[in-house]
């Protein structure tokens, strides 16, 4: 069992510049956890905190329940995994991963063991005797995991590790990640600013921005309410549409007002619990999924609006086509079933599910919750 | 390319600007091969050869006389035993000062690149400043540093001469080499559980070979080729090669001897000639991989 708790770690640098403020994680044994935000966000240097490679200006780290705070790196039992893979390239694929196991003084023949063991389960032992420039990037970087797995250390960290691989590879080794951690229920943080790559591995998603973390929870969590203006434009793709609108109040409540291509309003209304004002300017954020073709059997749906809007251009993606388009003047993006055959230039019929319309504060960018307020964070 | 100047490029077009180009060449060749010719040339006739005939003309007869003589009975100063047991002072001095130079450098280099500390850029910046004080300035204070070192006028005190001046050089170029060396290597050896100089042996200096090499050469043409500090911190029969060279040339006894003279020029000079036939290529290749990368 490991669990590795972050407490109310802080890093400031000497100029006073600070990086980080008052991170707080669990991160459960076996979990996957992912640290996801813009470059310059101060994911890595908590990840270097965590690895021991960057002092720790505040707080603590503990290691099941062991204080690590200030412990040097090799007496963590950790093991990290480098977006360049840091190879050593003066030694053999096998000496790579057994560089680590020699240092800790193992016996030769259980090094042996371990190195081929390892090899194996990665498929890179037939290049034991290569050095890592006659290996391709995927080589490398399946001989980088190599050498964090063969310690089988307490936790393994995860630098942004498929960010120099091609397209189709990365897809590749991304679920050859996520296999490894099923198989091997290893507990991983893994740094990434490719939201993609969070949704689809991990168990919990950390969302940072400027040193702080905006949103932590499980991947749908983060999709579906997502705690401010940030997390909701961050995660997803295409991203979230915003549309900023104004509340009024009819007799059965408030509502906000959107207008198709023809001047028809559509008002969506506000649920009562939202603490809300006539008035009151606010961001109305939509998924692109939330605006499709015209679906008969959901029209009757509370919430489902329907409009003629004016098509601008389109993106096939195959099972998709993005479809762009202006609500209240705002260019939109709307995930559309190719069978609808949007074509730019035409008006198309569209349905909106405003039942997964989020509301935000516009200063602040906090999304609007039924009070008590709750925030996981 | 078209096919017309592939044609034409296969003949041998000898134009007048190519001639030219071709003429300046050789000159300037011949005018820097010149000295050498002449040494060489000198050092096999014998010195009645020399004194009637011409400077550039081949020897009447091919004789050794000049350099057995030089090896082993030309007299520097008061004794008469040629060079040879300069050569082997220089070479005790040299081979020590070299590879000690060498190491820290390497060692200094490592720290300021990847193990930087609080100040590190500025005593590189420090160390720079050394590489550009001149010998003359440290005489006097090294001196009597060595005479309370007990060391004055002894190889060992040579080599620490030679060591402290160097250690600037040899520090700037395997610091600058090692900055363009990624940074996440080390990490990774650090989580893999090495430690300062488990690093350094095992992954940081099996990637220096070729800052090793131009470091190599540039210490052991400087220290072989180094008069002033020989002249000033030792002496009588620990004096290394260029000292009793100059001591050789200026000994008359009767005629002077140009051949011997010459002969021993060319003994001084040839393992610094050597060094650069064996490993001169990793010279340039290794200051050109610095500089692109760094």
């Amino acid at each position: 069992m490991t669990s590795l708790s972050i407490c109310n770690v802080g890093k400031q640098y000497h100029k006073g510049a600070t990086t980080l403020e008052n991170i707080n994680l669990e991160i459960r044994s076996g979990e996957f956890l992912i640290l996801v935000g813009p470059s310059g966000c101060g994911k890595s240097t908590l990840m270097n905190m965590i690895a021991g490679l960057e002092e720790v200006s505040s707080g603590q780290i503990l290691l099941n329940d062991h204080d690590i705070t200030h412990a040097p790196p090799a007496a963590r039992d950790i093991a990290m995994v480098f977006q360049s893979y840091a190879l050593y390239p003066n030694m053999s694929v096998y000496d790579n991963i057994a560089f680590g196991l020699q240092i800790r003084k193992w016996p030769k023949s259980d090094i042996e063991t371990e190195v081929q063991r390892v090899a194996k389960m990665l498929q890179i032992d037939h290049l034991l005797s290569r050095k890592p420039a006659q290996l391709s990037g995927g080589q490398q970087q399946r001989v980088a995991m190599g050498r964090a797995l063969a310690r089988r250390p307490k936790v393994y960290l995860f630098d942004e590790p498929l960010s120099n691989l091609d397209a189709k590879l990365r897809v590749e080794m991304r679920t050859e990640v996520k296999k490894l951690h099923q198989r091997l229920g290893t507990t991983i943080v893994y740094v990434t600013h490719d939201q993609i790559e969070a949704m689809t591995l991990a168990d919990r998603i950390a969302v940072m921005k400027d040193g702080v973390i905006q949103q932590l929870g499980t991947p749908q969590e983060i999709y579906q309410s997502p705690n401010n203006l940030f997390v909701a434009s961050f995660i997803g793709s295409p991203a979230m549409n915003f549309i900023p609108v104004t509340v009024e109040r009819n007799d059965q409540g408030l509502f906000v007002q959107l207008s198709d291509s023809g001047g028809q309003r559509l008002n969506v209304p506000l649920r009562a619990d939202l603490p809300a004002t006539v008035g009151q300017e606010l961001i109305l954020g939509l998924r692109p999924e939330a605006i499709t073709e015209v679906q008969p059997h959901r029209l009757s749906q509370a919430d489902t609006f329907q409009g003629q809007f004016m098509v601008e251009m389109t993106e096939p993606t195959g099972p998709d086509t993005l479809t762009l388009l202006r609500i209240n003047q705002r260019e939109v993006t709307a995930r559309i079933a190719p069978q609808a055959n949007p074509q730019a230039g035409h008006s198309l019929a569209l349905m909106l599910d405003a039942s997964q319309a989020l509301f935000f504060e516009p200063s602040s960018g906090e999304r609007l919750r039924a009070s008590p307020q709750q925030r996981i964070a | 390319m078209r096919n017309p100047a592939l044609h034409h490029a296969k003949l041998p077009t000898v134009t007048l600007g190519r001639l030219f180009i071709y003429a300046s060449l050789i000159a300037m060749a011949a005018l820097y091969l010149m000295p050498l010719w002449v040494v060489l040339l000198t050092s096999f006739k014998t010195t009645a050869d020399i004194r009637t005939g011409n400077l550039l003309s081949l020897p009447d007869v091919w004789v050794l006389d000049g350099w057995l003589k030089a090896w082993s009975s030309a007299c520097t100063g008061v004794s008469c035993n040629g060079i040879s047991g300069y050569f082997i002072n220089s070479s005790v001095m040299v081979l020590p000062a070299v590879a000690i130079s060498t190491l820290l450098g390497a060692l200094n280099g490592y720290v300021l690149s990847m193990w930087r500390f609080k100040g590190s850029e500025l005593l590189f910046g420090l160390l720079l400043f050394g590489c550009f004080i001149p010998f003359q300035v440290i005489l006097l204070p090294m001196a009597q540093t060595l005479g309370w070192l007990g060391i004055a006028n002894t190889t060992a005190g040579l080599v620490l001469v030679h060591v402290i001046y160097g250690l600037c050089f040899t520090t700037l170029f395997f610091r600058n080499y090692y900055q363009a060396l990624p940074g996440e290597i080390i990490k990774a050896a650090r989580l893999d559980g090495a430690g300062f100089f488990t690093i350094f042996w095992r992954i940081v200096l099996p990637l220096s070979r070729p800052i090793i090499m131009v470091t190599v050469i540039w210490q052991f043409t400087a220290i072989w080729n180094d008069f002033l500090f020989g002249v000033v911190f030792s002496a009588g029969d620990n004096q290394p090669m260029t000292v009793a060279l100059n001591n050789l040339v200026n000994t008359t006894t009767g005629a002077k001897e140009y051949n011997v003279d010459m002969a021993a020029a060319v003994l001084a000079a040839l393992p610094t000639l050597l060094v650069y036939f064996v490993a001169g290529k990793y010279f340039v290749r290794g200051l050109t991989a610095g500089a692109i990368k760094g």
